[in-house]
């Protein structure tokens, strides 16, 4: 009980600010991410792939501590990562500022990044979580949109996972029933529901004397 | 009576059950116009603004349509998700009186982030051009004429039909705005209405567009 009440006082807990609002589907297998002081880490048997606004896809690695940041000018969040591997795909136009103590990099296409005991190295194109093939990480980073777009329909049209609200200030709930769902590389599906928005627009009348 | 007590902390902590705080995003976009319209005289139905917004995040673009009475403003809300870039296009279609202006804004840079934000921005008039038509009949010259924009479905004032001759006339319809389709609707002169709907009427460059429809049978000709 108390293992289980300081995994759900974690996950609840504040996001950092700049938290992106625009995450949208998260697959993972293995345990449960954790937020843990603004940052996210993935257990020693997982790993997390990330679906962002349609156009980029971020994997984490087992063991792997990552910051997501508000992207400026991209679709795309800017990352720090902090250790372990992680994959990114990112279009031309959409790329993801990553950063490490020491170090930042602009990625654009599909790159492996490998941050262990204060080194960084580059595999360039590569998987990173199991399930994945080689042929598809080397796909060009237009083709992936197709396969992008299936993950999406496949994940929110099963009907044996759990779709969670998330709570204010960015925090998740996270699946924690543990069945593995038939979506994509059998994962189970986790989504983070942007907050809303209300956009109002007024345009005064164009109150003058007539003539 | 314990396990009850963690189950309660359990339900209050846990993000899932407890009410969302509020982080929406509230974005107020102010308006005005480049240059204030001139109004020859005040109609009750003078405005109608038409929005629409559509993001790679968003299922599908929203739109919305608002009109309103003189001296009154145009406030309009869409309700939808955070996130961005988003593209907004604004229409407002003003009658002064006389004719209708359009004006248009566009902007595709809007993150709608949690918090509140406010935005200025500028109508600029729409580019404009005159539609010059000669219709053919057989039972007498038709009364009038006059557009209506198909997106709005709102119908712009009528222009008169000049005789030419006793088989023809022409009309002449300013301040039409480029990049927009219209039906051509002709009340005829037995005062029954019938439109063209075969030569939707659409420029999207200024200066003049020639017509030319019979009534006959409401074939048509555009460039």
């Amino acid at each position: 009980m108390t293992a289980l009440f300081l995994a759900i006082s974690l996950l609840t807990m504040p996001a950092a600010p700049g938290w992106p609002a625009s995450w949208r589907v998260v697959l993972s297998r293995g345990s449960l991410p954790v937020q843990k002081d603004g940052r996210l880490v993935t257990a020693a048997d997982s790993f997390i792939k990330w679906i962002i606004s349609d156009r980029c896809v971020i994997s984490l690695d087992g063991d792997t501590a990552v910051i997501f940041m508000s992207g400026t000018g991209s679709a795309c969040p800017r990352m720090h990562l902090v250790s372990g591997t992680i994959r990114i795909v990112a279009p031309v136009d959409h790329p993801v500022e990553l950063s490490w103590d020491g170090g930042n990099r602009t990625i654009r296409g599909v790159v492996t990044v490998t941050r262990l005991k204060g080194s960084v190295s580059f595999d360039g194109p590569g998987p990173v979580e199991p399930g994945v093939t080689t042929a598809l990480s080397v796909q060009p980073v237009w083709q992936l949109q197709t396969r992008i777009h299936q993950l999406l329909r496949e994940t929110f049209t099963h009907s044996n996972e759990t779709l969670v609200q998330t709570s204010g200030s960015g925090s998740m709930c996270l699946d924690s029933g543990g069945s593995a769902g038939d979506v994509g590389n059998n994962q189970t599906g986790i989504t983070q529901m942007p907050p809303a928005a209300k956009l109002h627009i007024h345009v005064p009348y164009p109150r003058q004397v007539s003539p | 009576m314990k396990h009850s007590l963690w189950f309660l902390l359990l339900i209050l902590l846990s993000g899932c059950l407890v009410t969302p705080a509020d982080d929406t995003s509230r974005l107020t976009l102010e308006l005005s116009f480049a240059q204030t319209p001139v109004i020859t005289r005040q109609s009750p139905n003078s405005w109608y603004l038409q929005a629409t917004l559509s993001g790679a995040d968003l299922e599908r673009s929203m739109e919305a349509t608002v009109r309103g009475l003189a001296g009154t403003d145009a406030d309009l809300t869409f309700s939808t998700q955070s996130g961005g870039p988003r593209r907004l296009t604004l229409t407002y279609f003003f009658y002064t009186g006389e004719i209708v202006e359009t004006w248009t804004f566009s902007g595709s840079d809007f993150y709608l982030v949690p918090g509140d934000q406010t935005i200025t921005a500028v109508l600029q008039r729409a580019p404009e051009y005159t539609l010059n038509g000669t219709l053919s009949f057989l039972d007498g010259a038709p009364i009038s004429v006059w557009l209506e924009d198909l997106s709005t479905e709102l119908s712009f004032p009528v222009a008169q039909v000049v005789p030419v001759d006793g088989l023809q006339g022409t009309f002449s319809i300013p301040h039409v705005p480029t990049g927009r389709f219209f039906r051509l609707h002709v009340r005829n002169v037995n005062n029954d209405v019938v439109s063209f709907d075969e030569c939707p009427v659409f420029s999207s460059r200024t200066g003049t567009l020639a017509f030319a429809g019979d009534l006959a049978d409401l074939s048509c000709e555009l460039p």
